[in-house]
């Protein structure tokens, strides 16, 4: 692992069990000075647990939490120079706002006309001024958040962490918030470490993605990588919705591998020879918006006939669900200004691609075809 | 418009003071009953009164429509309660103040003049002002003592009892289940004088450092004032310990965990985050405790010396025993009032918005 003087936070091969539980297995990565980062998975993935164990919450069973360079795993929350904005706020409610953003330095004996000063600032860079005098119960969920947020970064920790922090707010709030946050990390200019279910909002914010599965951290990378290029089948179905198709590399052709199909035929795969070598269970990813319907199969062979069974209109885009001949269901996401080909619901149709807009996994998936993250199935299981 | 929607809005504009008026009414023939402040044929009357101001009511109410039912309705739910305190709590009062103001017609007469004689009352005080100074320092010693052994025990079980919580709440609230009376007396049997209380104290010596501490006095534990406070404590313990347990089991954890992740020490976070929020549960709880802690007679009866009795001790005797109702009425109204003066001072100065 590069650790470089610019990261923050480094954990080094950390793990979590209770009991035979594994909550972390061997968490082992690096969060640089002013990075926006962002701990995707499903609930009981061991995000959560990851960020407690960053916050001094939680001690590790196995590895090292270093902070600043300088290993914290033994010291108590209230010793670390790291801040967390809890998922329900924990706002304290029998004091006013001035007094819950004060409460920080005046643990730590600043002095009362400087806390003043700070505390002012910082309800500026939140926007909430004018409402230092107010209780936190007279505040909206939205203020209360960013009350949360001025009571962590006043201190000016080394990193921020937040807890599902927009988990609480309702959607249109919750876009609204995305925005602010981004804002006020490129204003203090603090690394920001946040958990976070939903992928839309990890996709949105975050400089880098840490996706998480089972204690497992199943990859990290910028989210253009992880969406492009996801390291397994679980992250390629967990962000974004994937159409994944089990075949096996039958040939390679230079640098592009040609993959037979459990579905019938044979495809190119663009530049991915090198990875995977001849005879390979591997499963083709081509995400949804890169289907092209069309009423004719692709002269190249790059295409799929199937029914199309539904057709949703969704305003900039049109969903098709097409269902192949051996019962494999495939999204299709169609810009719906382009020129459609007229296609009625129930008619034959074809799916095509270019050559470069698939993408290779090892592996077989549980269920062919489109698999998609369904917010709110996790929404109900937290 | 039909003469039915005519008379139905008449009725309505008129329902809430007729509700409250209706009400009034009632209270007071109740109260005049109950004191009886009347007498002969006026009691018919007042009877009718009441009847007729009860059925009207009703008959309003059906006759009035959706409207005045509407506004008729907290009246009507009002009105139980209101003529229960009036008949159960006013006319008391009224009886007590009145008898407190008035002579026995002879020394073995149980019939009252009404003659605003005030000498009832400097005769509660001049009789018995220390009764009453033992009562309220007793009762704020055993207050302070709820508090200082509820209190943590409270945490413990709000924050650290887990799966326990309510086996141990009812482990408190267990011994409550029998009576009064009998807990309080065996007591007298744990701190007799050869009781092994005693007796263990003795062996190992605490003894002496109990008789410098004014707790035993010449080898005794019962009929001391140590053992009637010590009563008053355990008897009002549940009524301290409940409500700061409610107000403390009210508390996020995660409050305090934000304190700690904002550099506070444990102490520090108790003392700026949990104490102030258990706050409305110790006021409660003093509330529960003081009050009736400064009426009581049970544990200075028996757990006290003649020299430890208490304001509700004298009380009792005076009204039981030496059958002098206008000086026991005098002292249970100065008991009342001075609990009523403390109590308001007491919220003036701790009182919350909040009491919970």
């Amino acid at each position: 692992m590069g650790e470089s003087v610019s990261d923050v936070i480094v954990l080094d091969h950390v793990s979590k069990r209770y009991g035979d539980f594994v909550a972390v297995h061997d968490a082992n990565f690096s969060i640089a000075t002013g990075e926006f980062f962002a701990m995707l998975g499903p609930s009981g993935c061991g995000k959560t647990t990851t960020l407690k164990m960053i916050a001094g919450f939680e001690q590790p069973t196995a590895g090292r939490v270093m902070l600043d360079g300088i290993d914290v795993s033994d010291v108590p929350p209230y010793k670390r120079n790291v801040n967390t904005v809890f998922q329900q706020y924990a706002l304290f409610p029998h004091m006013s706002v001035f007094d819950n953003v004060a409460f920080g330095p005046r643990s730590k004996k600043v002095d009362e006309s400087k806390i003043k000063t700070s505390v002012m600032e910082m309800l500026e860079i939140v926007r909430l001024n004018d409402f230092a005098q107010r209780k936190p119960s007279q505040l909206s969920g939205g203020q209360q958040q960013r009350v949360a947020l001025a009571r962590a970064l006043v201190n000016y920790p080394s990193a921020l962490l937040l807890d599902e922090p927009l988990a609480a707010l309702d959607l249109k709030l919750r876009e609204a918030m995305q925005i602010e946050l981004k804002r006020i990390q490129r204003e203090v200019g603090i690394s920001f470490i946040f958990v976070t279910h939903d992928q839309g909002e990890a996709l949105t914010m975050s400089d880098r993605i840490a996706v998480m599965s089972q204690g497992h951290v199943e990859q990290i990378g910028t989210p253009q990588e992880i969406y492009r290029s996801p390291a397994s089948l679980f992250v390629a179905g967990f962000i974004g919705s994937a159409n994944l198709l089990p075949g096996t590399v039958q040939s390679h052709d230079g640098a592009d591998a040609v993959v037979a199909l459990k579905a019938g035929s044979a495809i190119r795969v663009a530049g991915q020879a090198s990875a995977h070598a001849i005879g390979a269970h591997v499963s083709v990813m081509l995400r949804p918006e890169r289907l092209r319907p069309s009423e004719q199969a692709d002269a190249n062979g790059q295409s799929l006939q199937g029914t199309l069974t539904d057709l949703v209109f969704q305003g900039a885009t049109a969903r098709m669900i097409v269902r192949l001949a051996d019962g494999t269901e495939l999204t299709c996401l169609a810009d719906s200004s382009a020129r459609m080909p007229q296609i009625a619901v129930g008619a034959t149709m074809n799916v095509s691609w270019g050559a470069d807009c698939g993408y290779i996994l090892a592996g077989w998936p549980e269920k062919a075809g489109s698999n998609t993250t369904d917010i709110d199935h996790i929404e109900s299981t937290l | 418009m039909t003469a039915t929607v005519v008379r139905q809005n008449r009725i309505a504009r008129n329902a809430d003071r007729v509700g409250l008026g209706a009400m009034i009414v009632a209270s007071i023939c109740l109260v005049a009953l109950g004191t009886r402040l009347v007498s002969g044929p006026m009691v018919s009357v007042i009877v009718l009164v009441l009847i007729l101001d009860l059925v009207g009511v009703l008959v309003l109410a059906a006759r009035g429509g959706p409207e005045a039912r509407r506004l008729l309705a907290p009246y009507g739910l009002l009105k139980p309660g209101m003529l229960w305190l009036a008949l159960f709590f006013l006319a008391p009062v009224w009886s007590l103040i009145r008898i407190s103001l008035s002579t026995k017609e002879s020394r073995f007469s149980v019939n009252y003049d009404f003659n605003w004689a005030f000498q009832n009352y400097t005769k509660a005080f001049s009789d018995f002002g220390s009764q009453f100074q033992r009562a309220f320092l007793y009762a704020a010693i055993a207050t302070v003592l709820t508090i200082l052994i509820g209190y943590p025990l409270a945490y413990v079980i709000a924050f650290r009892g887990g799966k326990y919580k309510n086996i141990l709440l009812g482990l408190v609230v267990i011994p409550f289940f029998t009576s009064y009376l009998i807990r309080t007396i065996a007591w007298s049997t744990i701190l007799a004088d050869r009781g092994f209380v005693v007796r263990a104290m003795n062996a190992v010596g605490l003894g002496n450092v109990f008789e410098w501490l004014h707790i035993m006095d010449n080898g005794k534990l019962l009929n001391t004032p140590a053992a009637v406070i010590g009563g008053l404590t355990y008897n009002f313990l549940p009524f301290m310990l409940l409500p700061i347990y409610v107000s403390l089991e009210k508390i996020d954890i995660n409050l305090v965990n934000a304190a700690g992740d904002l550099y506070s020490s444990a102490t520090r976070a108790f003392r700026k985050v949990v104490l102030p929020l258990s706050i409305p549960g110790v006021f409660a709880g003093t509330l529960l405790t003081f009050i009736p802690a400064a009426g009581d007679f049970v544990n200075a009866q028996f757990l006290g010396n003649p020299n430890t009795t208490m304001i509700g001790n004298s009380i009792q005797d005076q009204f039981l025993k030496q059958n002098n109702y206008p000086v026991a009425s005098a002292m249970a109204a100065v008991l009342m009032v001075s609990i009523a003066t403390l109590v308001l001072l007491y919220t003036r100065i701790f009182g919350t918005e909040d009491l919970a």
